[in-house]
């Protein structure tokens, strides 16, 4: 009894000691005013041992979606592997760290010496095209919350047609390129700016991009995954890294029998079809590989179009740049350098630099926007060309397979394949 | 109900009709980001969500204002330090001069020192500026008695006041009030302690910290980061204090206020406050008596002017961002 007693006090005296240690020296005034700070809009930053946690589990995940698709062909295990990762990645993690954010900090980091990148990022950038490269997109299937959240919403998607999908197939490039030039000029992120579901992730955020999320969620119940199939910059990356995967999964675990149960699986439209013998006959395979000849030689023009249009665009471009702006707006309104109201102009004046410092800082920008101009234009001249070319490209095709680009490799059609493999 | 599911499903089942409707909703949200992106602009943006708007506290209830406005002097290229009034005379003391001015502004004398007098305390016998760092002891004629450094890499010395022959300096660098016999040799020195390592001593974020004794020969410290003011023995023992922290005309705000106080003759306390920067009468126990100039009388976001307090209740403010002596007299 006595040695409980002494505990006790012993105890109590911590406790005294340790609330003592945690006081705060130095007592904030108490205000009456009911005013509340308004919280950050990005993650506080963690340890480097966390930071490592996440690489490990971003690993992890990456590896057990390959497994779970490639070897067990389990669909049910990818989708909770998605619900973990949306979780985690997602609403745990708040969206931050991301792979697909990760394209500008490298960006940055080649254009600007004074950016460093962290190693983390570094991996979150690579491992999953590194795994793509081998095992296809298994990180949209079960390691990217953008995808999650997107993919448990699928209810009844519609297949739009070819040309549509084409079309909109074009966006993520644009979005792509642009993210590239605005990371390399120092303009801004806008990938993550216009992350469509970080607002979710954080409870909180701009309510434009609330209501774009929604909007976004809404649509995936009828197009599946909207923001990746329509915007996601980083999908044109693991597309491109898919194409040469040498285990990317397969529809039917031993021999295709053509059944066509899989053809309508895929809410996706990545299921590509066999392709009828009737439809390459030998006229139609010259008539195309003469226009394929032509279109091949097109490219060069659509990339110096390109180049030229989009470098011609650069003044409106660079606008997105904060100096480029303010420099324009004070020159064609002087009396604005004493709006101390206006919080740039305002953080402009205090920064010390002077309005020449700015101008000349603007043109330089301006003048890197010009040159990057052509390179974006040029790219995206050259994924034009290429996707016009690739109209008159007939590849054999006798059975069903998914689109090794397209492919999310979710998993859902090999559900539907009546072939059991023999053991 | 049968004919009209029938309906929603040929709705449904018509692709062109869904494809159309996809391709508005991702067109809706297309133009969105864009207009978003194109409004983000510093001449476009919105108010600022980080803003905390004072404009309410700025407004006084007119009732509570006792005071008005009735003279002011200004010091042309003068770079002012410090006030204090004695015998109907306003000593004034800044960069490189000390001036005597008449209440109707006519300069009375003037001698030259060797630094920026940062505070002033006149007596009967004696003027007392305050340096930086220095301690300067005049006679009325302007003949230096006697000076000396208060040693210490950090001082920052604000306000001087006088109790018969001792004398108090706040350093607000090292946070701490000096005792001095007027000859210089230091008595004693105290940092607002309370009982050894018990409780907080002053706090001063800023070179805002100021001593005062009253008609009753009671020693009064401003304490800023506390927002209090505190009443000591002549040797640093805390005998009382109050303290008001409000963004309300009641009470104090921000980091350091009251950044200067002066006493009436009653014991009452002027308190002047920087940042919402306006200028109050409290009683002896902080009660809010009356409210002497509001912030609309000061430049926005201004220096707490310094006060002091003339024979018949008049007070003064050094208002350094106007470059005025400016005299409130009751209404």
């Amino acid at each position: 009894m006595k040695s409980i007693s002494q505990k006790i006090v012993l105890l109590s005296f911590f406790l005294l000691i340790f609330v003592q240690a945690n006081a705060q020296r130095f007592p904030k005034p108490e205000f009456e005013s009911g005013y509340e700070q308004p919280s950050p809009t990005t993650p506080e930053p963690r340890s480097n041992a966390l930071e490592y946690l996440d690489v490990l589990i971003l690993l992890a995940s990456l590896s057990l979606a390959s497994w779970l698709v490639i070897k067990r062909r389990s669909r049910r295990g990818v989708l909770w592997l998605s619900i973990f990762t949306l979780l985690y990645f997602g609403f745990y993690r708040e969206g931050c760290i991301c792979s697909v954010g990760s394209i500008q900090n490298i960006t940055l980091a080649l254009f600007d010496p004074a950016y460093k990148v962290s190693i983390t990022v570094l991996i979150f950038f690579l491992l999953p095209l590194v795994f793509a490269l081998f095992f296809g997109r298994t990180f949209c299937a079960g390691a990217c919350p953008l995808g999650a959240i997107q993919d448990i919403l699928v209810f009844r998607p519609v297949s739009l047609p070819v040309w549509v999908r084409k079309t909109l197939g074009f966006i993520p490039y644009l979005y792509l390129g642009l993210a590239v030039l605005y990371a390399a000029t120092g303009t801004d992120f806008i990938i993550c700016r216009y992350d469509p579901f970080v607002g979710f992730f954080r409870m909180d955020g701009p309510y434009t991009m609330i209501i774009i999320g929604i909007a976004l969620l809404l649509l995936a119940l009828f197009f599946a995954r909207p923001y990746c199939r329509v915007f996601c910059p980083y999908g044109v990356l693991l597309n491109w890294m898919s194409r040469f995967s040498k285990y990317h999964m397969t529809i039917t675990p031993a021999e295709c029998i053509s059944c066509k149960l899989c053809e309508p699986s895929c809410p996706f439209d990545a299921i590509e079809i066999p392709v009828s013998e009737k439809v390459r006959t030998q006229k139609v395979l010259r008539q195309n590989l003469k226009r394929f000849s032509l279109y091949a030689l097109l490219i060069p023009v659509w990339m110096f179009i390109g180049g030229y249009a989009v470098s011609s665009s650069h003044v409106l471009l660079s606008k997105a740049h904060q100096d480029v702006y303010l420099s324009e707006l004070l020159i064609a309104h002087p009396e604005l350098k004493s709006d101390t109201k206006n919080l740039d102009i305002k953080a402009f004046l205090e920064s010390g630099k002077t309005f020449d410092e700015l101008v000349a800082n603007a043109s330089l920008i301006r003048a890197k926007f010009k040159t990057g101009g052509w390179f974006l234009g040029g790219f995206l001249g050259l994924v034009i060309g290429i996707m016009i070319m690739n109209q008159f490209v007939f590849r054999t095709k006798t059975i069903y397979e998914p689109h090794k680009g397209d492919c999310f490799s979710c998993g859902r059609c090999m559900d539907y394949c009546p072939v059991v493999k023999l053991k | 109900m049968h004919s009209r599911h029938s309906k929603l499903y040929a709705l449904y089942m018509n692709k062109t009709t869904l494809t159309l409707l996809v391709l508005l909703a991702l067109a809706i949200i297309l133009a969105l980001v864009v207009v978003d992106f194109m409004g983000d602009r510093p001449d476009k943006r919105g108010e600022n969500p980080y803003e905390y708007n004072v404009d309410q506290f700025k407004v006084v209830d007119p009732g509570l204002v006792h005071y008005r406005e009735t003279k002011n002097i200004p010091l042309g290229d003068r770079v002012p330090g410090g006030i204090d009034v004695f015998n109907e005379e306003i000593f004034l003391t800044g960069l490189n001069f000390v001036l005597v001015i008449h209440p109707d502004g006519l300069q009375k004398s003037s001698f030259l020192i060797d630094g920026k007098g940062e505070c002033i305390k006149a007596t009967e016998k004696n003027i007392i500026v305050g340096l930086k760092t220095a301690v300067l002891v005049y006679d009325h004629s302007g003949k230096l008695i006697n000076s000396w450094e208060v040693e210490n890499g950090r001082t920052i010395i604000t306000s001087v006041a006088v109790k018969d022959d001792m004398l108090f300096v706040a350093d607000a660098g090292n946070r701490r009030v000096l005792r001095y016999n007027l000859q210089g040799e230091l008595q004693t020195e105290f940092q607002g302690k309370r009982d050894g390592n018990a409780g907080h001593g002053f706090i001063v974020p800023s070179a805002n910290f100021e001593v005062v004794v009253n008609s009753f020969g009671e020693l009064w410290v401003t304490n800023p980061g506390e927002h209090a003011v505190e009443n000591y023995t002549d040797n640093g023992q805390l005998r009382g204090y109050w303290a008001k922290s409000s963004m309300e005309i009641e009470g104090f705000t921000g980091c350091c206020n009251p950044a200067e106080i002066a006493v009436l003759e009653d014991g009452s306390f002027v308190t002047s406050e920087k940042g919402l920067v306006r200028i109050k009468v409290y009683d002896a126990s902080g009660k809010l008596i009356s409210v002497v100039a509001p912030p609309e009388k000061f430049n926005e976001e201004g220096h707490a002017p310094e006060v002091s307090v003339g024979k018949s209740g008049q007070i003064y403010a050094l208002d350094f961002d106007r470059n005025l002596i400016r005299l409130f007299e009751k209404q």
